[in-house]
């Protein structure tokens, strides 16, 4: 359960958009980064396949306004 | 049992009474006596002539001007000078008090997180029963009531967001339907005033709440169970654990001011999850829903 401050809302992740969230509150990570740490906890060969999935965790954590990509 | 003939002992201040509801203080205008009956049968205890101004509401039943007060006549509710519902026939003036109370507190009384749902206690803890419409709260809530449970509210789960507690604010259980009968068949000794037939809810009838109720309606109750209740016809009685995550989606949805109160409500309400067993009941026999309940509460 995710509370956003900027708009107010409340969201329900899953467990591993809701890790990607976590991690970076630790600090910015780029896609490749964050689908090497996920695919290590989840104990997964880090693929394309598994890096699209993070990309498209990233858009949607984009588009609610969770997260933001660095200029 | 039906509601004697009590005396009005209490101060009348011109044309308004002042009276607490668990933490409000209400300044009620009123004149007619459709409306002053019951409402010094149930609420006469409460009534205050000691309050002081400023109120927690400025509220009204009153004829609207014009031919309607004598042809048909009908009543308005007002909240300060708002008038949120359309005229009620006049003999239904108590039903429309109660129901614009709950739009008050609904709509203003933000220091609290505000949930639909019926409240009771039992052994210092208190059991949470959020649910929408026609589910059954209602009657479930006052079946608990006539086994001992204490009422807070039938209507309002009032969450102090600074120690999380719930707030009572005891008042009449408005019955609705078949649900009178039942209530009236379950408890005997239930104290019940006169049935409203026809009104926008269909035929309703008023529960008083039990005298303890009343008597420690200013002693809040930590919160230990969140029930979501649902009848069904014909049903037995399951009771189902609920996962924390969609409680809380359900009592967000549920509460009416979530959205308005943004942070507070979200942490809030987090914590009442964490502090509470959560479940699903689906019931057909009231009897064996409040058999649950009370093993709930065991011991």
């Amino acid at each position: 359960m995710v509370f956003s401050r900027l708009t107010g809302e409340t969201h329900l992740l899953s467990a591993l958009p809701a890790e990607v969230l976590r991690m970076l509150t630790e600090g910015e990570k780029s896609g490749a980064e964050l689908a090497t740490a996920t695919g290590a906890l989840c104990e997964v060969t880090v693929d394309e396949d598994w890096l699209n999935g993070i990309d498209r965790i990233l858009q949607r954590l984009e588009a609610l306004f969770l997260v933001e990509p660095v200029d | 049992m039906k509601v004697g003939s009590a005396a009005r002992p209490f101060v009348k201040k011109g044309d308004w009474i002042d009276f607490r509801t668990g933490p409000f203080f209400v300044r009620l205008e009123t004149r007619l006596p459709e409306l002053l009956d019951p409402f010094y049968r149930f609420y006469g205890r409460a009534v205050d002539a000691s309050a002081v101004e400023p109120f927690d509401f400025y509220v009204a039943v009153k004829p609207p001007v014009g031919l309607r007060r004598w042809f048909r006549p009908q009543v308005l509710f007002f909240l300060d000078s708002e008038t949120p519902f359309e005229p009620f026939p006049r003999s239904h003036a108590f039903p429309l008090l109660e129901w614009g109370l709950n739009y008050a507190i609904a709509t203003r009384a933000h220091q609290y997180c505000l949930l639909h749902s019926a409240v009771l206690e039992r052994n210092g803890r208190a059991l949470i029963l959020p649910a929408l419409p026609g589910s059954g709260k209602s009657t479930l809530c006052a079946a608990l009531m006539h086994r001992g449970w204490r009422l807070l509210s039938d209507e309002f789960g009032m969450v102090r967001p600074e120690t999380g507690e719930l707030v009572p604010m005891p008042r009449v259980i408005p019955l609705k339907n078949r649900s009178i009968e039942v209530i009236r068949d379950f408890a005997p000794e239930a104290v019940l005033g006169p049935v409203f037939p026809g009104t926008r809810k269909g035929d309703v009838a008023h529960l008083a709440p039990t005298a303890d109720s009343l008597a420690r309606q200013h002693e809040p109750a930590r919160p230990a169970w969140i029930v979501f209740p649902r009848f069904v016809s014909g049903a037995g009685c399951t009771l189902e654990p609920v996962a924390d995550s969609l409680a809380f989606i359900r009592l967000s949805n549920n509460s009416f001011n979530y959205q308005l109160l943004g942070e507070t409500a979200y942490r809030t309400l987090t914590r009442l999850v964490a502090g509470c067993e959560r479940y699903h009941l689906e019931y057909g026999d009231l009897e064996s829903a409040v058999v649950r309940m009370e093993a709930l509460a065991a011991p």
